[in-house]
Order: structure tokens, then C-alpha cells, then sequence
């Protein structure tokens, strides 16, 4: 990495892990039960005072570039979690990251249930202790679990994760979920765009191993009504770039697999229907499809680029599952990829400029904590910017 | 000529029709306002004879007979837009203008459109007009000039604006017409039925076999067929639907309703999927050819519009009847279907499609669009049935693939379980009320609830319907056969409706057709049944009614028919009078 590359990244780092998105415009409210319709028109991207988003010596410069880790299923507590996120540090250190995306079972084994539950300090506090930026979080199956399996059939224990992010009781500031699903503004450009628009999926309810029998998260009472808002808030974004986040994987080499067939031959032992995520894989289609830049998701404890697919449009698929726990794949062809990686920890750092992206996968040691970088690639921006609205 | 004082800027190109219609439509409905002499204005202007009195001065000599051999049809309506269709037969000419008028009157009094198209052997001498009409929700009466006839005067009706209350619309529901295997009465019964706001028809138009191969032999030696061969290239295809549309019945049908059409499986051959068909070998070429080749003859002969100018294969589309419902119809049969399978494991296979990705987004939206809007009813015209067809229904366990049903006819959704799904969980995930499917294809008449899960007693009740997601609705055919017997049919049904919960009615044996009723408060359909299809007949009978009451999404019997509607307009004039020739 050259030292001016690193210079000119340096000046772009957001100061602090207090820095909030422009606009944070989360889902329908489950926190605070209101029941209003998700739609509407965006906020008006107020600038916030106290960090401005270019950090440094000239704020009213537009967004040049922008750093970010992806890490998912993380939520261990186990030493593996804080070696991974000692390398995060370091990385973070040299080449820059001004947030980080968490795709989900932030908490395991089976989420927090309360605000100020042990889980929030154990795995996701202290690990990430000496990491001073954001983290953008998502809802895992893991954090919907009344039980250690995971089965994601308490839907309503998650509504603790958004808790947390307006808990005045909390550890530190980082931790940054407004609604179970969301958008986050990042950056800006002339006429005030975004640099970057983060869609935020709440996956559990479409998916789940076992069936949630609160109606709240039915289909028809939350599932569709998301679908509905992510459509609309995608198809409105002005973002140069957009990345969506969820944690179940829309495609994987991995024992979980692609949407529309979830969790093959596991699947017998499920009590939802919708666990083969047939409908799931509809709504990441409408709602991202040659929209979005990229997707990225967990639920898979491996590492996988996985090239774009027609039915996705343009968007790179990173699926960013090992920084707590590591699996095997289930068949390496099943999807082709830039990369992939198995039985090891590790994440995924993106560096994002007008035009391109880049994107390497970093491979830690669960025992040592060594790291290496394991692949780095750069890919041109090939989706189109959305012109604005014809008056 | 007296017409002739209506003339308003004609255009001899069909291209700046358009600007003619819209001139037409948007203007005064009073034809005496345009004065005669604006004509020769506009003539004298361009320079170019740009009036219908130019392409009358153009047309060429002629002295053979009437050119209107196979009649005339309209179909898509539209708030103010609708197609007009006839042939041209007159040998050893080509790029034959035709001239349409069309008036509010059935004696064609005041004429509030005009327009000229042109007949080419390229297009097999078919004409299609897409008429600008001033009035939504309005019957309009029109008429073809050409060579010096005229044609029979037609019969058509646009649609009201989605906007628009609307407090009753009838529509026929129609498939399945086989020439050899009996008479059209059912298009004849259908033609008399003065109230209907448009005709559906579900497909299986034409059939493709050959003498001898699908037909009943004492009606086919009254109506043999042509070509004498099974239809495989564009000619054939062309002269088929050429000898269908000599039927009187067929003609008057088309003469006095506009007709919402799709294909099925025999406008190119049987069991059709999007690469191949049953009933189409190697001998018979590349199935691509055959396709395109059925493709651009229905375009030709049926009075359908483009959705999209070059890519004809598009069928699926959505018409709005005002606030009351939108239609959308589908083909299950060629853009996207994969093809079929005799396995149940395969049945289910995720990565099989009926509608294909784009058709199935489309509908997705339609969907919305029609909730949205607010629309009472979500009508979908499509071909094979929705709801399934089993020897005996078990809960459906889709984790397992298993249970669901011992299906029969994987041909229809049935074979497609990943589709059916889709579309289903979409409806109870839009918490989408009043979702009717009319369906064809089976030659019987069905009346079912659509469950996500039949077999399933939490899942569905087959006394009460709770569960039901929409209503399903079969037409019989115009007059291809299911069981030969009525013992036969009433054998089936006695095992097929305490075997499939979702299932209340059906008849194996008559042929007919089906009116739907809609209305706020109901969406009703009435099935109609033959007394005979093997020889002419004017009998029919009212053979049972189920209606699905706003709101409820399942279907309830009832021993009468729905109420026609009151005053409804005259129907065009027969046509004896009007054949005559200009002279």
C-alpha cells in the first residue's frame, strides 16, 4: 500500500465512532409499536453539525472515497471474535475504514433480551472495544432465537438490538440500528446526494427455520409492508452507490445455500414454510435488483465474492459470515465466485471511489490471531447512477 | 354519398392515423361541425390527396365479389381506444386500402371516427385499425369500405377509465373451439347476448391436427378441415384460421363483441412450452420456425394489440374496468414455461417456472398497481387451471416436498409448484381480497377455492372456505369433449369433489361457456351449457351459478342466473343489408 494512498485516505476517515449517518430513515417501528405505513417521501439530508461526514481539513468538499469492513455472524465472545477484530483495527489503521457493517447474529446464541443484556457487552462491546468508528447492524436469525438452535422463531427479541442503539445506558456510541430494517445515508456530493446509500434487511421474519406465531411478523403484517418500503426507498435513492445488507444469503456456496432453496436437505426439520426463502429471494430481486452495486450478507460462516447474477443485475455478492465462527463449504460450485474461503475467520474491507470499488478478504488464525490478506480485487462501478426525477 | 359530408383530414398513411383519431377524438363529437370543404383544404396545403375521398378516388378497380369474405372483429378495448379488424380477399391485389368508420349509432348516423389501413399480403391481407373513439365505457358501431363494398356493420364497446365507478360489467368467458369436433353454437349464443361488455377468450382458438386426428368424423364431414394437414408453417397456420373465421357463428360472435384474447397450447401445437410441444417432432422443423410462424398468424387474424411493437411473443397485458376491476391476462403457455414433467419430484423443483421471471414481476406489479388503485376485483385470464387437481389431498409439507396432493395433469400449475407458490404467497402476503382466475383449456366447467394448501384442515376448511386465498373459475369448451358420456362425468365428479377439498362443482361432459357477472358486492359466474355441439342448434341452458360475495375469497353456489343488465345498447344490425356493394 503506498504512503500516498495512505495519506489521501487518512484525510477522509471519519473522526469518531459518534459520526451518524446524514439520514437514518429506519423501517416501520417496532420499538415504539407505532404502526404508521413505512412510505413516504426521504428526509431532507441535513448535514450533521458536530462530524461533518468528510472529517477533515476541508468539509465542504464532496465525498471522494469511503472505507468499510463487513463482518457477520460475529457475536461470539470467543477469543476468535477479538482476534478478528484486532486485525480489523489494524487494517483499519492502515488503509482507513470509516464504519463497519454488521450482517447479522450479532449476539449469539439466541440474541439479548433486554437493552441492557449481557450479550451486548460480551459480544459486541468489548471485542470491538478498540475499534472507534460505527457499526451499521443487522438482525441475524441468531438474534431472533429463543433457543440455541437459532430458529429465529421470536421475532420480537430483536426489537432489544434496537433498543440498544437509543439506550442512553450504553457502553459506547458504535452500535447503530435504528429500526429492524433501514436506510443510512454515507457521504455527500454536489447537489447533495449521498455518496453512499446502505439498505438494511431484517431477513429473519422471511426465513426463519421455525414459524413465529406473533401475526406482528407475519407476511402480510411485516414482510410484504418492508418489501414495499425497501422498493420504494431503493427506487428513490439518488446514492452514487448502494449496497443493501442482509443476513441471509441471497446466494452461498455454503450449507445454507441460495434463496429459493434455503437450508437443503436440513429444511425436513423446519416448521416454516417460507424457510426455502422462495418469497425472500422475490423481494431481494424487486427491491435491489439493477439498483444496487452490491449485496452483502452473513448467515454462511465463510467468506465467498460471489460474480453477479442476471437475476441481481450488476451487484457484487459478498457474503461476510466468519468473524465468530467458520464453517465448510457445501459445494464450492454451486455459485461462481472472485473468491472463497472456508474453515477460517476473517472479513471483508471495501474501499469505494467514484468509479471503482475495491475489495479485499482478510483470513485470520482463530488461535494466533495472524492475519494475511487473501484476495484483492478491483472492480469498476458498472451500475448506473439514478438521474434525478424529471420535474 | 351522404357519408361523405363527415369527412374530416383523412391520411393515407397509416402512420399519421394517429394524428386522425386523436384529432377525431379529441374534437367535437359533432361530425357536422367539420365541414366538408376542410378536406380540400388539407389537399390543397399538402399537395397530397390526404383524404378518405383520396384513398376512395385510389382504390382499385374491382369486380370481383364482396372482399369482406371473413368478416369483421374488434378487440383490446380501451378507455378510448380500440382495435377494428377484417380481411381483404380479392386476388392479384395487394396494399388494398380499407376504410373504417365508426359511429355511435348501428346505422352508422353519426360517425365520429374514420380511418384507412391497408390490406398487404405480408400481413395475409388482414387489417387491424387501432380507432380512436371519443367516449369511454360507450358501444360503438362501425363499418369497413374497400374495393367498393362495405362490410357488415360491427358491434364494439370501450372500456371505462380506472377512475371511473362503475356498478356492473358482463363478461363472456370463452375457450376451446374446435372446428371439427361440432358446431360454434356457443359463439352464436354468446353473439345474441346483448350486455356483454367484452368477450375473454382463454385460448385453444384454432387447433393445429390434421383430418382424422382430434374431431368428431360425423361433424367433420360437414367441416373438413384446412389446410387438410396439421398446420406447421405460416401458411398453414394462416389458412387455418381463414377457415375458422368462415363460420358464421365464429363471425357473428366477433362482429358483435370486442374479444380479450390469449393463446393456449393449440395455436401452435399441443402441450406447447416455451423451446417445444407434445405434439411437434423433428420432421416438422425447427420448433422456433413453427412458433414464429403461429405467433404471426395469430397476430394477423385475432384483433389483439402489440404490448410491445417488436416483440410479439409479449402477450401479457391488463385492461381496467373502472373502479370495478382490472384484468390481467397471462400466457402460461409460451414466454416463460418450462417444460413439462410427469414427475411430481420434479414438479416441485424451485428452478421451474410457468410464468418465467418477467411475465411472474409483471403480474406481481399488476397486482399491487391493482390494490392500489383501488380496484374491487383482480381478475386473471390465463389458461391452465391454479388451484390442484388430485386422486386425494394430504397437508403439504413444501420443506419436505411432500404431500400437497396425488396430482394428475402436470401440464397445468400443477407441474409448476415453485410458481404456484409464488403467486399465492404474494396474495396472502398483499392481503389481497377478491383475486378470481378464469381458466380454460380443460374443456370442463369447474368452481373451485384456492388454498395455499387444500388438503390441510388448518390450513383450509373445506365447509366454511376459511383459508381460501381466491376463487377459481373454469370455462367449458365451444366444443372440444371431455368424458363422452354423462354417466361418465357424473363418475368423476363424484370422486374427484370429495378428493379435492377445494373443489365444489364440476361437469365433465357439456360444452358452453361461462358469463362472469361482476359487481361491488359479488363476482358471479353463471356456466351456460349446450344441448348439443354436433349439429346447429340454438338450445342452451343455464347449468349452475357460484359466486364469491367482496371480501369473503371463496366460492358459494347459487341456482339462478346473475341479472342482466338493463337497457343494454342494440346489437349491430344483421347483415344481409349491409353486405350490398356500394355500387
Amino acid at each position: 500500500m503506498s504512503t500516498d494512498r495512505r495519506t489521501f485516505l487518512r484525510q477522509l476517515v471519519i473522526g469518531g465512532a459518534s459520526v451518524s449517518a446524514l439520514t437514518a430513515c429506519g423501517g416501520e417501528g417496532s420499538s415504539n409499536e407505532s404502526s404508521q405505513p413505512p412510505s413516504g417521501p426521504d428526509l431532507p439530508e441535513v448535514p450533521n453539525p458536530e462530524t461533518p461526514d468528510t472529517g477533515t481539513s476541508e468539509p465542504e468538499n464532496a465525498t471522494e472515497s469511503l472505507s468499510f469492513i463487513v463482518i457477520g455472524d460475529m457475536g461470539t465472545g470467543n477469543i476468535g471474535q477479538y482476534h478478528v477484530a484486532e486485525a480489523m483495527r489494524k487494517i483499519a489503521q492502515d488503509q482507513g475504514c470509516d464504519f463497519v457493517l454488521g450482517a447479522g447474529d450479532n449476539i449469539y446464541e439466541d440474541g439479548a433480551t433486554s437493552v441492557d443484556d449481557n450479550g451486548f457487552l460480551e459480544s459486541f462491546e468489548y471485542p470491538y472495544q478498540n475499534l472507534d468508528m460505527p457499526f451499521y447492524m443487522c438482525l441475524g436469525n441468531h438474534d431472533c432465537a429463543s433457543t440455541i438452535f437459532g430458529g429465529g422463531s421470536d421475532n420480537k427479541r430483536g426489537d432489544y438490538q434496537v433498543d440498544y442503539h437509543y439506550s442512553r445506558q450504553r457502553y459506547s456510541t458504535k452500535w447503530h440500528m435504528p429500526e429492524r430494517y433501514y436506510q443510512q445515508s454515507f457521504g455527500r456530493l454536489e447537489e447533495g446526494r449521498p455518496f453512499l446509500d446502505l439498505f438494511v434487511v431484517d431477513s429473519n421474519p422471511l426465513t426463519s427455520f421455525y414459524q413465529d406465531y406473533n401475526s406482528d411478523f407475519s407476511w402480510e403484517n411485516y414482510g410484504y409492508p418492508q418489501q414495499l418500503w425497501m422498493k420504494d426507498r431503493v427506487a428513490q435513492s439518488k446514492a452514487h452507490w448502494k449496497i443493501a445488507m442482509s443476513h441471509v444469503p441471497y446466494r452461498s456456496n455454503g450449507k445454507h445455500g441460495n434463496a429459493g432453496n434455503l437450508d437443503e436437505g436440513m429444511r425436513v426439520l423446519f416448521t416454516n414454510p417460507d424457510a426455502d426463502g422462495l418469497r425472500y429471494k422475490l423481494f431481494l430481486e424487486e427491491a435491489f435488483a439493477d439498483e444496487i452495486d452490491m449485496l452483502v450478507t452473513g448467515h454462511d460462516h465463510l467468506l465467498q465474492w460471489i460474480k453477479p447474477v442476471e437475476s441481481m443485475g450488476a451487484a457484487q455478492i459478498i457474503v461476510s459470515g466468519a468473524a465468530g465462527k467458520t464453517d465448510k463449504f457445501q459445494d464450492k460450485k454451486r455459485n461462481p465466485t472472485h473468491f472463497q474461503a472456508e474453515n477460517e475467520l476473517g472479513f471483508v474491507w471495501v474501499n469505494l471511489t467514484s468509479e471503482r470499488m475495491q475489495v479485499e478478504f482478510y483470513l485470520v488464525d482463530e488461535d494466533t490471531g495472524d492475519f494475511r490478506l487473501a484476495y484483492s480485487q478491483d472492480e469498476t462501478k458498472s451500475v448506473g447512477i439514478n438521474e434525478a426525477m424529471p420535474a | 354519398m351522404k357519408r361523405r359530408e363527415f369527412l374530416v383530414k383523412g391520411s393515407v398513411a397509416s402512420a399519421s392515423l394517429v394524428a386522425l383519431s386523436a384529432c377525431n377524438g379529441a374534437g367535437s363529437n359533432e361530425p357536422g361541425l367539420t365541414k366538408p370543404d376542410d378536406a380540400t383544404a388539407a389537399e390543397n396545403r399538402s399537395g397530397a390527396k390526404n383524404t378518405i375521398e383520396a384513398v376512395q378516388d385510389k382504390m382499385p378497380p374491382w369486380a370481383g365479389a364482396s372482399p369482406f369474405r371473413h368478416g369483421v372483429a374488434s378487440g383490446d378495448p380501451w378507455p378510448r381506444q380500440i382495435i377494428l379488424w377484417t380481411r381483404i380477399t380479392a386476388e392479384g391485389l395487394d396494399e388494398i386500402p380499407v376504410i373504417v368508420r365508426v359511429a355511435r349509432d348501428p346505422m352508422l348516423r353519426t360517425i365520429v371516427h374514420e380511418g384507412v389501413g391497408y390490406a398487404r399480403s405480408d400481413a395475409d391481407f388482414t387489417v387491424k385499425i387501432d380507432a380512436m373513439l371519443p367516449d369511454a365505457d360507450t358501444t360503438y358501431f362501425y363499418q369497413f369500405e374497400c374495393l367498393g363494398h362495405i362490410s357488415a356493420i360491427g358491434r364494439t364497446r370501450t372500456t371505462a377509465h380506472a377512475h371511473q365507478d362503475v356498478d356492473h360489467a358482463r363478461l363472456a368467458v370463452l375457450s376451446c373451439a374446435n372446428y371439427p369436433y361440432g358446431y360454434f353454437n356457443a359463439y352464436r349464443k354468446v353473439a345474441f347476448r346483448r350486455d356483454l361488455d367484452a368477450v375473454i377468450f382463454l385460448g385453444d382458438y384454432i387447433y393445429e391436427y390434421g383430418p382424422g386426428e382430434y374431431g368428431d368424423p360425423q361433424v367433420e364431414k360437414d367441416r373438413p378441415l384446412d389446410p387438410p394437414h396439421e398446420t406447421v408453417t405460416l401458411d398453414d397456420y394462416r389458412r387455418r384460421y381463414a377457415l375458422y373465421r368462415t363460420d358464421g357463428d365464429l363471425q357473428e360472435c366477433h362482429r358483435q363483441h370486442p374479444f380479450i384474447c390469449v393463446w393456449d397450447d393449440h395455436e401452435i401445437a399441443d402441450d406447447t412450452w416455451s423451446g417445444g410441444a407434445l405434439n411437434h417432432n423433428e420432421g416438422e422443423g425447427d420448433f422456433a420456425d413453427r412458433k414464429r410462424s403461429a405467433i404471426k398468424a395469430y397476430y394477423e387474424w385475432l384483433p389483439i394489440r402489440p404490448v410491445l411493437p417488436d416483440r410479439q411473443i409479449r402477450i401479457y397485458r391488463s385492461f381496467e374496468f373502472g373502479q370495478l376491476a382490472s384484468l390481467m391476462m397471462l400466457d402460461t403457455r409460451l414466454i416463460g414455461r418450462d417444460q413439462q414433467t410427469s414427475s411430481p419430484v420434479e414438479a416441485r423443483d424451485r428452478n421451474r417456472s410457468l410464468l418465467g421471471a418477467d411475465q411472474q414481476q409483471w403480474l406481481f406489479d399488476s397486482l399491487q398497481q391493482s390494490q392500489s388503485r383501488g380496484a374491487q376485483w383482480h381478475l386473471l385470464g390465463q389458461q391452465v387451471m391454479l388451484a390442484p387437481l388430485t386422486l386425494g389431498a394430504l397437508p403439504d409439507t413444501p420443506n419436505l416436498d411432500l404431500g400437497g396432493g396425488a396430482q394428475v395433469n402436470y401440464d397445468q400449475w400443477d407441474g409448476y409448484e415453485t410458481s404456484r407458490r409464488a403467486l399465492l404467497g404474494r396474495i396472502e402476503a398483499m392481503g389481497l381480497d377478491n383475486t378470481v382466475v378464469l381458466t380454460g383449456d380443460i374443456h370442463s366447467s369447474w368452481a373451485m377455492d384456492v388454498s395455499i394448501d387444500p388438503g390441510n384442515i388448518f390450513a383450509y376448511n373445506r365447509f366454511t372456505g376459511e383459508g381460501s386465498l381466491a376463487v377459481e373459475f373454469v370455462a367449458p369448451a365451444i366444443t372440444s369433449p371431455a368424458a363422452p358420456t354423462k354417466g361418465i362425468s357424473d363418475l368423476a365428479k363424484s370422486f374427484l369433489i370429495p378428493a379435492n377439498p377445494h373443489l365444489k362443482w364440476l361437469d365433465f361432459y357439456n360444452r358452453g361457456y361461462m358469463v362472469l357477472d361482476v359487481r361491488p358486492e359479488h363476482c358471479q359466474a353463471d356456466w351456460f351449457h349446450l344441448e348439443t355441439v354436433s349439429m346447429p342448434s340454438n338450445q342452451e341452458h343455464f347449468a349452475m351459478a357460484w359466486y364469491t360475495a367482496s371480501g369473503e375469497n371463496h366460492i358459494q353456489a347459487r341456482y339462478t342466473p346473475s341479472e342482466p343488465k338493463r337497457n343494454a345498447p342494440p346489437l349491430a344490425p344483421a347483415t344481409e343489408e349491409a353486405e350490398e356493394a356500394l355500387a
